[in-house]
C-alpha cells in the first residue's frame, strides 16, 4: 500500500499546465478591469493580494503571464508571504511588473527586474506600458491568462467529490483529471474485485482447510486498495480546490493549535477455524491538541462498534502523544505513542435456554492496547493532509473490530493507518 | 516456499498479527429418555447428524452422542490452551423438549471456533438444526426435521415425519419419502420423493432445481421461473417457460417449484 499511496503525492503533484484554449481566454476581459504583465525571465511564485487582504490569484512566473484584475491597488507577496511590492491597476490599462533581481532567472536575459539597489519593496506604482488592446490584439492571444473563479473554489471539489477527476477537469485541467479518474476508478473496482473473490461459505465444510497464502494475499490486497482508493479519492477533492484558489505549494500549519484526525487502521490477522485469517479493521477519530511547537497530545482512537450478533456495543477511546521530527514544505513525519481503551457489552451467547422468559445475561468486557506508531503526512491544503502511519500494539486484554472480530491479548499486532487530518 | 515468502512480504506490507493456534477436543452423550423434540443451536460449525433405529436398543441408546472441538487463537501458547477449554456446550431439558446450545463467554468470543464433529440420535426424535455457517447433513432420521442455516449445502436423507429447509446460500439435496418444504437464497436443489407422492415446496433464488417426484398420477403442479421448465412425467411432457400449471386426478398432492431464474427439471421416480 506504501507505495501506491506516495503513487497518490505524484498524481497530484503532476505539474500545473495550462490547456490551449486558455490563451484564448486572453481576450476576455472584465469591463472595468486592468492587466498585470510579467515577462519572460522571471522565476519563482507570486500571489497577488487585494486591498481587503484577501489573495486573488497565485503566478508561476517563467512564462510570460497576464492577469486580468479589477482596478485597484494590488499588493505582490513572494512564497514565504513577505510583500515585494504594490501596484496599482487601472481600467483598461496593462501594466508591465518590474519585480526585484532576485526574482531574475539566470538562465534567461534580464527582463522587467530591478537592481537590488531598488530595494525589495516599495509603495510606488509601477510603470504604466500604454493601454489594453483589442480583444483581437495578436500579443493579447500569446500571453498565457490566470483566472480566478471563485465558484470554482466549492465548484471544483464537490464535481470531484461525485466525480473523481471532475473538478481537475473544471479546472482546465483534463490530462490531471483523467489520471485521476482511471486511478480512483481502477482502485475501487480493484477493491470490489478483491473483496468479491472471497469464499462466503468458506469454513462451512468439515475438515476443509484453506489456501491460506492465498488468503493472507487476498486480505492484504484488500486493506491496501481500499485504503490507496480512500487516500486517492479525499486527496483529489483537496488537490481540485487548491487548483481552484491557487496553485501554489501548500503552506502547513506549523502553528496549529487544534487537529480533528480520522483514521482507519488496518491488519491482516489470524482467525480461529476456517477461514484461518482475517482483516482487522478499526476506524477512529482523534483531536489533537499542539502543546508546544512539534508536540502533540490528545484524545485519540475514539470509535463505537456494535455487533448485532449478541447485542455487542465496543466503545473505545484513547490518548496519543507524537512529536514532530520533520517539517518540508509538504510533509511532516512525526513519530510517538499512546493507549487505546475499549470497553465491551454483550448479551451472554448461550442458547441452551433460548425459551427461557428470563432477561439475557449481560457480560462486560475491559481492554486497554498500548501502542507506537510512526506517521507521515503529505499537505495538499494548508489545513488538509493525508497520511499513513504504521504502528505496532499489544493488546493486554483482548481487543474487540467490527463484525465480532477479535484479537487476543498479548498478540502483537503490525497495523497501517490511513488518515486525514484538519488543522485549526 | 514461493507463496509462503509473498504472503509474509503482503504481511509486512499490510500489518500482521502474532500469536498462536489452541485446541480442545471434547466429546460428550445426553440421555434422551421421554425426550420427543430436540433442538441442536450452535455457532458457525458443521452438522452431521446420523440417526440410529431407535427399535434396537442394543446398538442404537436412547441418547444423544456427539464429540467435536473448540479451536482457538492466542496471544502465547498458554492463552491459546486456555482460552480453547473456555466455551462450552450446554445440554437442557424441559418434558419432551431437549436442546443442545454453546456457552462462549464475552471473553472468548471471537477468539474461538466450534467444529463438531458426528452427532448420533436415535430416528425417531423430531429434530431442529441451527446453525450460522456450516454443511448440515441428516441421514437416517424417521421423525421430522427442520433445518435453519445462514450460508451452507444441506444434505438430508430420510425425514419420513417430514422436512423443512432453509439455507441463505447453499445447495440443497433431499431424498425424502416425507412431504417437504425447501428454500435457498443462491444454491441447487435436488430433491427426490422417496415412497408416496407428498406435497412438496421448493423455493430458489439463483440456483437451478431438480425435482424427482414418486408419481405424477394425482398433483397440482405449479411452477414459476424466469428460466427454463422441463417437465417430463408420463402424463406431462412441456418444455417452457416462465410459467406452468397442471393437475392431474383431484389434484390433492400440491407440487409448488419456484425460482427467479433458475432452470426448473421435473420428473417422476417411473418414467413411464
Amino acid at each position: 500500500m506504501i507505495p501506491v499511496s506516495w503513487a497518490l503525492a505524484g498524481v497530484l503533484a503532476l505539474p500545473v499546465s495550462m490547456p490551449a484554449s486558455a490563451a484564448s481566454e486572453a481576450a476576455v476581459q472584465a469591463e472595468g478591469s486592468g492587466r498585470l504583465v510579467f515577462e519572460p525571465g522571471l522565476r519563482g511564485t507570486l500571489s497577488v493580494v487585494d486591498a481587503k487582504g484577501e489573495e486573488v490569484a497565485a503566478l508561476a512566473l517563467g512564462r510570460r503571464v497576464v492577469v486580468d484584475l479589477p482596478a485597484g491597488r494590488y499588493t505582490l507577496r513572494d512564497a514565504q508571504g513577505s510583500d515585494v511590492q504594490t501596484v496599482e491597476v487601472e481600467a483598461d490599462e496593462a501594466r508591465s511588473v518590474t519585480l526585484p533581481a532576485s526574482f531574475a532567472d539566470p538562465a534567461a536575459s534580464p527582463v522587467a527586474t530591478a537592481s537590488s539597489s531598488e530595494g525589495t519593496q516599495t509603495d510606488s506604482p509601477v510603470v504604466v506600458q500604454g493601454r489594453l488592446g483589442s480583444p483581437s490584439d495578436a500579443a493579447a492571444q500569446e500571453v498565457e491568462l490566470v483566472r480566478r473563479r471563485r465558484w470554482a473554489r466549492w465548484a471544483a471539489p464537490l464535481l470531484s467529490a461525485v466525480v473523481p477527476g471532475g473538478g481537475q477537469a473544471l479546472n482546465g485541467q483534463p490530462g490531471r483529471g483523467l489520471a485521476v479518474f482511471t486511478g480512483t476508478v481502477g482502485l475501487v473496482l480493484g477493491t470490489v474485485a478483491v473483496w468479491a473473490a472471497r469464499d462466503p461459505g468458506a469454513g462451512a465444510t468439515a475438515g476443509q482447510s484453506g489456501d491460506n497464502p492465498r488468503q493472507i494475499v487476498r486480505l492484504t490486497g484488500l486493506a491496501g486498495l481500499s485504503s490507496a482508493a480512500g487516500l486517492l479519492y479525499l486527496g483529489q477533492i483537496m488537490d481540485a480546490h487548491a487548483q481552484a484558489v491557487d496553485r501554489r505549494p501548500p503552506r502547513p500549519r506549523t502553528g496549529h493549535v487544534i487537529a480533528l484526525e480520522v483514521s482507519r487502521f488496518t491488519a491482516v490477522g489470524f482467525a480461529p477455524g476456517q477461514p484461518a485469517f482475517d482483516l482487522y479493521p478499526d476506524w477512529s477519530l482523534a483531536i489533537m491538541g499542539q502543546l508546544v511547537p512539534r508536540l502533540t497530545l490528545g484524545l485519540s482512537d475514539a470509535g463505537v462498534k456494535y455487533t448485532r450478533n449478541r447485542d455487542m456495543l465496543t466503545v473505545q477511546a484513547g490518548v496519543r502523544a507524537a512529536y514532530r521530527f520533520y517539517e518540508g514544505r509538504r510533509l511532516w513525519l512525526a513519530a510517538g505513542g499512546g493507549g487505546l481503551f475499549q470497553g465491551t457489552r454483550a448479551r451472554a451467547r448461550t442458547t441452551a435456554n433460548a425459551d427461557a422468559e428470563t432477561d439475557p445475561e449481560i457480560e462486560r468486557a475491559f481492554s486497554a492496547v498500548p501502542y507506537v506508531h510512526f506517521d507521515a503526512r503529505l499537505f495538499l491544503l494548508d489545513r488538509w493532509s493525508l497520511g499513513l502511519m504504521p504502528r505496532v500494539s499489544v493488546p493486554l486484554l483482548a481487543r474487540r473490530f467490527r463484525g465480532g472480530r477479535t484479537l487476543p491479548r498479548y498478540a502483537t499486532t503490525f497495523e497501517l493507518g490511513a488518515n486525514m487530518g484538519v488543522y485549526f | 516456499m514461493r507463496r509462503s515468502s509473498l504472503a509474509a512480504g503482503a504481511l509486512a506490507l499490510a500489518g500482521c498479527v502474532l500469536g498462536f493456534r489452541g485446541e480442545a477436543p471434547f466429546s460428550a452423550e445426553h440421555a434422551l429418555t421421554d425426550t420427543t423434540e430436540l433442538r441442536i443451536e450452535l455457532p458457525n460449525t458443521p452438522l452431521s447428524v446420523v440417526a440410529c433405529a431407535a427399535d434396537v436398543p442394543d446398538t442404537c441408546p436412547e441418547s444423544l452422542r456427539y464429540d467435536g472441538v473448540w479451536l482457538s487463537v492466542g496471544g502465547s501458547r498458554k492463552d491459546a490452551r486456555e482460552q480453547a477449554a473456555t466455551p462450552t456446550l450446554e445440554f437442557s431439558r424441559d418434558e419432551g423438549f431437549a436442546i443442545l446450545g454453546a456457552r462462549v463467554p464475552l471473553a472468548v468470543d471471537g477468539l474461538v471456533d466450534l467444529e463438531m464433529g458426528q452427532l448420533r440420535v436415535p430416528d425417531d426424535r423430531h429434530l431442529d438444526l441451527r446453525t450460522g455457517v456450516g454443511d448440515v447433513s441428516v441421514v437416517g432420521t424417521e421423525a421430522s426435521v427442520v433445518i435453519d442455516v445462514e450460508i451452507g449445502d444441506v444434505e438430508v436423507r430420510g425425514a419420513d415425519g417430514g422436512l423443512a429447509v432453509r439455507t441463505g446460500s447453499g445447495n440443497i439435496d433431499v431424498v425424502t419419502p416425507g412431504h417437504a418444504e425447501l428454500r435457498t437464497g443462491d444454491g441447487r436443489v435436488e430433491v427426490s420423493q422417496a415412497g408416496l407422492a407428498r406435497e412438496l415446496t421448493v423455493v430458489t433464488g439463483r440456483g437451478d432445481m431438480v425435482v424427482t417426484l414418486a408419481n405424477d398420477a394425482d398433483i397440482d403442479l405449479q411452477v414459476r421461473t424466469e428460466g427454463r421448465i422441463s417437465v417430463r412425467t408420463p402424463s406431462i411432457t412441456t418444455v417452457t417457460s416462465g410459467q406452468l400449471d397442471r393437475r392431474n386426478g383431484n389434484g390433492s398432492v400440491r407440487i409448488e417449484l419456484s425460482s427467479t431464474r433458475g432452470d426448473i427439471e421435473v420428473r417422476t421416480v417411473d418414467p413411464g
